[in-house]
C-alpha cells in the first residue's frame, strides 16, 4: 500500500480508495458471497425467476 | 411384467434417505435430483438440461389445444369439477356442435387435438368416441384422447378409427392414496389404470402422455415414478413416442386441498430432472400454469404446451346462459394460439402446429 499511495498522483485520495476498498471487502465477507467457479457464468439467467418467487 | 412390479420395487422410498432398489447409477442419479438438497444446483441442472433437450428437441415446440366432449362422470374424484356428486350442469357435445368446435379451434392453425371425457360409458361411449374422430379427422392432423381407461382392443379400434395419441394421467403413484382419492366408480380400479399406457401402445398408439397430479401425494415421489414409468414404456416401445406431463391441483369445484404444496422451484426441479434422466422423453406443459411461469419454463426442457384452451365441454363455442360453462378445473393462462406463437418466436423457438399426419 506505502508504494501505491506514494507514487499516486493524489496520494491522499488513494489512500481513500484503499480504505473504501477494505470497507467493501469486510461488507461483501460479512453479506455471504456466492459460490466460487473457475469460469464466468452469467448469474442465473435461467432460473433467475425463482427468486421472485414467494416462499 | 407390468410397471406394477417397478412400482413395488420404489413404492416405500424416501427422499431423507437414500435410494434402494436402483439399477445403476443413471437411477440412483434421477433420485439425488429430486431430493430436496438438490434445489441448490438448479442452475447448474437447468444447463444441463437446455443442452440436452436443444440436442434432442432443438426449438421446437409443439402446440396442441384440449376439447372437451362430455363432463358426464361415474367417478367420485375428489379433486375434480366433474366429480359426479358436484352439482355441476353436464353436457355432451352432438356431432353438429363439435364440428363447430373443430372448425373454429382448426382456424387458429392448430393440427394437434386432445379430446376429452369424464368417465361414461354409457353417454360417451368407445362407439361415440369413434364418430368424433370421424369428424376430427377433417380438421385435424393428430387425434389424441385423454379419457377413461379402455382394454387393449378398445385402443386398437380407436387407432384403427385414426387417433394417434394418449394422455393418461395415473394421478398418483401412491396406491394408498389413490384409493382416498377415487372413492368410487370405475376409476378406483387402480391397476386397470396404470396399466391402460402399455395396454394402449400394444394395440399401436403412437405417442403416450402420463404424469402424475401433483398435490394429491408427495409429489418427489410421485414425480420419481412417473419418470420411471416413461422410462418403461420407452425401453418396452422403443418406436413411440413417450411424454410427460407436471400438472398440479387448480381451483376447482370441491373442497379438495392439496396434500402437499408444489411450488414454482419445486416444478423446475422436476422439469429438470426429468430431462437429464430422460434425454428424449416429451415434456409436456399445460395452461394450469400462469403465463410467466410457461414463458420461463420454455428454455428448461418443456417440447409441447397447451394454447387457446378451456376446460368446458364445448368451451370454444359454446356459450351457457350468456357465461362460461362449468370447468373441470381453473386454467391460469388463458392466452390464445396467436399470442403463444408470438411469444415463443419473440423468445427464439418455432411454435410447430402440425408434426404429424397420416398418409
Amino acid at each position: 500500500v506505502n508504494t501505491a499511495l506514494a507514487t499516486a498522483k493524489d496520494p491522499v485520495s488513494m489512500a481513500k480508495a484503499f480504505s473504501q476498498a477494505i470497507s467493501a471487502g469486510r461488507l461483501a465477507y460479512i453479506s455471504g458471497t456466492a459460490q466460487t467457479s473457475d469460469y464466468a457464468n452469467a448469474s442465473s439467467p435461467l432460473t433467475g425467476f425463482l427468486r421472485d418467487e414467494e416462499v | 411384467m407390468s410397471f406394477y412390479d417397478i412400482y413395488n420395487r420404489f413404492k416405500d422410498l424416501d427422499f431423507n434417505s437414500c435410494l434402494k432398489g436402483a439399477a445403476d447409477s443413471h437411477e440412483r442419479e434421477f433420485f439425488f435430483s429430486l431430493m430436496p438438497i438438490a434445489e441448490d444446483r438448479l442452475e447448474e441442472t437447468a444447463r444441463k438440461a437446455r443442452k440436452i433437450t436443444l440436442n434432442n428437441f432443438g426449438r421446437a415446440i409443439q402446440l396442441y389445444t384440449p376439447l372437451y366432449l362430455s363432463n358426464y362422470c361415474e367417478n367420485s374424484c375428489i379433486y375434480c369439477g366433474f366429480n359426479k356428486d358436484n352439482e355441476t350442469e353436464r353436457k355432451k357435445l352432438s356431432l353438429a356442435e363439435l364440428e363447430k368446435e373443430a372448425a373454429f379451434i382448426a382456424s387458429s392453425g392448430l393440427r394437434h387435438i386432445l379430446i376429452l371425457t369424464g368417465e361414461s360409458r354409457d353417454v360417451s361411449g368407445v362407439s361415440y368416441i369413434k364418430e368424433c374422430v370421424r369428424i376430427l379427422k377433417k380438421y385435424f392432423s393428430s387425434i389424441a384422447i385423454e379419457i377413461y381407461p379402455l382394454t387393449e382392443d378398445e385402443y386398437r379400434e380407436l387407432v384403427k378409427e385414426g387417433v394417434d395419441g394418449l394422455t393418461l394421467y395415473p394421478e398418483t403413484y401412491d396406491e394408498e392414496m389413490y384409493k382416498q382419492v377415487h372413492p368410487a366408480g370405475p376409476k378406483t380400479d387402480y391397476r386397470f389404470r396404470m396399466d391402460a399406457p402399455e395396454r394402449a401402445l400394444k394395440a399401436g398408439m403412437r405417442t403416450v402422455n402420463i404424469g402424475a397430479l401433483l398435490g394429491l401425494s408427495d409429489w418427489r415421489k410421485d414425480s420419481f415414478l412417473t419418470g420411471f414409468h416413461a422410462k418403461y414404456l420407452q425401453d418396452k416401445f422403443t418406436d413411440a413416442e413417450i411424454s410427460v406431463s407436471i400438472p398440479r391441483v387448480r381451483p376447482h369445484t370441491g373442497n379438495f386441498k392439496p396434500v402437499c404444496k408444489v411450488s414454482d422451484r419445486n416444478i423446475v426441479q422436476i422439469i429438470l430432472a426429468m430431462r437429464v434422466f430422460l434425454p428424449r422423453v416429451g415434456i409436456t406443459l399445460s395452461t394450469r400454469e400462469s403465463s410467466a411461469l410457461r414463458e420461463n419454463l420454455v428454455s428448461l426442457g418443456v417440447t409441447k404446451m397447451s394454447a387457446g384452451s378451456t376446460t368446458a365441454v364445448g368451451g370454444h363455442t359454446i356459450t351457457y346462459n350468456e357465461k362460461k360453462g362449468p370447468v373441470q378445473f381453473e386454467i391460469s393462462d388463458e392466452r390464445g394460439v396467436d399470442e403463444i406463437k408470438k411469444m415463443l418466436l419473440k423468445r427464439g423457438y418455432q411454435p410447430v402446429l402440425k408434426d404429424w399426419m397420416h398418409v
